[in-house]
């Protein structure tokens, strides 16, 4: 059982979950979080123990929860037992989206500090919704870059607020066409992979 | 990706902050807009796959139940005076299930899905817990003749070892094998403080029973012993005053069924032998059955 009341700021703004739709105020959004608080939380707030997007969901749909750990890394040896290669993690990530059947939510690792979170536009300990997945095929610049065995993910690494830019401006410098060609001549057309990009 | 707050997306690569990363061939390819994007501020953003990867750690993917055409679903409390604190030693007092897959299951190698929901308690709404519960399941693979009984012994049959958790959700994906036509679930707590009750539910593409684990046998009787200077004579094979441990007599009036389960208090290794014998044992052979291996702190015969 719970009352109509809804914390505001000081200029009533809603301070929980609510629609922004024009139109009509879908006033069953911040009950059932509301409800759902109160029974799940007590005093605790939001911070429940055993709270995640995965649990929510499945409290609140019915829908399965499936929890996926991955490591950042391709790399066997530092690949916890528990963990999914990141590789294996995008083909699930590609069929669960391509099946239909499921709702995907990520959470922001806790191993990065909240500055540097904030300066990427991100908030440690917050939950995503991803949307919609696409396999894009790379533009040949990053060909040329792989078929010079450089290493793109440690490029990006050092430049990872701008690394695109860096990239145009290290082609730039690094040469033209022709040095793409040759390369395409020499070692045959090489495949970065892919430029994969989730919303 | 969409923040559900609404407002305030990522600002890093592909973003739509990151003019230089918008072709318009990559913009056709994708369906995205990056002029209309940069107007309004939705929540809503591109991030490239080795961002995502850096920046988030764990996934949830939900599913839709109706993927799986056969559930089973049950309620049921473990209290808090079951069992031993820590079922380190034996697991016969933890709630057990048993799993039996179909032909078809095998044959398909199913993928079954168990998740356990613990039920919320006065004492998590109240927030001042000293301890948290901590609860896993695990898998052992067993034979046909073992679902008549319970499983004492933790780890000899075990296949998959779960993962303790405060979570109120326990979750257990498995891949069926040809050999997984009898499994049992074993439900495990790190350090049981309190009464907890749960759901279990069971998930199958393909058909399965699941059920509780049988009891042990109904006409019981119990009693306590002690080892004590005068009775403690040691292990079978390594000590000649073995016969002076204590032996108890049991008379059976025609053919039945038998348990035998011993407990100690201690981590004292033991083990319990059977004979046919008229008076007190003073040699096995004429042992009929037994525990085997010593254990530690418990021995199970049948």
């Amino acid at each position: 059982m719970i009352d109509d009341r809804l914390p505001v700021d000081r200029h009533y703004n809603p301070l929980c979950s609510h629609t922004k739709s024009k139109t009509h105020f879908e006033c069953w959004v911040p009950l059932i979080e509301k409800a759902y608080m109160k029974l799940m939380s007590g005093k605790n707030g939001y911070g429940f123990i055993g709270s995640n997007s995965g649990f929510d969901l499945f409290s609140l749909t019915g829908w399965l929860p499936e929890r996926v750990f991955f490591s950042p890394t391709n790399n066997a040896k530092k690949i916890k037992d528990h963990e999914t290669t990141s590789e294996r993690v995008w083909e699930r990530l590609q069929s669960s989206h391509k099946f239909g059947d499921s709702l995907m939510t990520a959470a922001v690792s806790d191993s990065i500090s909240d500055e540097q979170a904030d300066s990427v536009g991100l908030f440690t300990g917050h939950a995503y919704a991803i949307l919609n997945i696409k396999q894009v095929s790379e533009p040949p610049r990053n060909k040329w870059l792989y078929a010079n065995s450089i290493d793109v993910s440690e490029f990006a690494k050092k430049n990872i607020y701008q690394p695109v830019n860096a990239l145009h401006t290290f082609f730039a410098r690094a040469g033209s066409k022709s040095a793409f060609r040759a390369n395409e001549e020499s070692m045959g057309v090489q495949t970065l992979g892919w430029a994969v990009l989730v919303c | 990706m969409k923040n559900p707050w609404a407002s305030k997306p990522w600002v890093g690569r592909y973003s739509s902050v990151d003019s230089s990363a918008w072709t318009s061939e990559l913009q056709k390819e994708i369906g995205y807009d990056f002029k209309l994007a940069q107007k309004s501020d939705d929540g809503l953003f591109w991030i490239c796959w080795e961002d995502f990867l850096k920046f988030f750690r764990c996934l949830h993917v939900n599913w839709c139940p109706s993927l799986f055409k056969y559930k089973f679903v049950t309620h049921a409390c473990w209290p808090k005076s079951l069992g031993p604190v820590s079922d380190k030693f034996f697991v016969c007092d933890n709630p057990q299930y048993y799993l039996v897959m179909s032909e078809a299951a095998l044959r398909k190698k199913s993928s079954v899905w168990i998740l356990i929901n613990r039920h919320s308690t006065e004492n998590d709404l109240i927030g001042n817990k000293t301890e948290e519960t901590s609860l896993t399941a695990h898998i052992h693979r067993l034979t046909k003749e073992e679902i008549s009984s319970r499983i004492v012994y933790p780890n000899p049959t075990k296949i998959i070892n779960g993962i303790y958790s405060n979570n109120p959700l326990v979750m257990i994906r498995y891949d069926v094998t040809a050999q997984d036509k009898h499994l049992a679930i074993i439900l495990s707590q790190y350090k049981k403080f309190e009464d907890i009750s749960y759901t279990i539910s069971v998930y199958s593409t393909d058909p399965f029973t699941f059920k509780p684990a049988p009891s042990f046998l109904p006409n019981n009787f119990k009693l306590k012993g002690q080892f004590d200077p005068s009775n403690s004579g040691g292990a079978v094979g390594r000590s000649s005053s073995y016969f002076r441990n204590p032996q108890y007599k049991l008379e059976v009036k025609r053919d039945t069924k038998i348990e035998m389960l011993m407990k100690v208090g201690s981590s004292l290794s033991i083990n319990i032998s059977v004979s046919e014998a008229v008076g007190r044992v003073n040699d096995l052979s004429n042992e009929v059955f037994g525990s085997g291996s010593y254990r530690t702190a418990v021995g199970y015969c049948r």
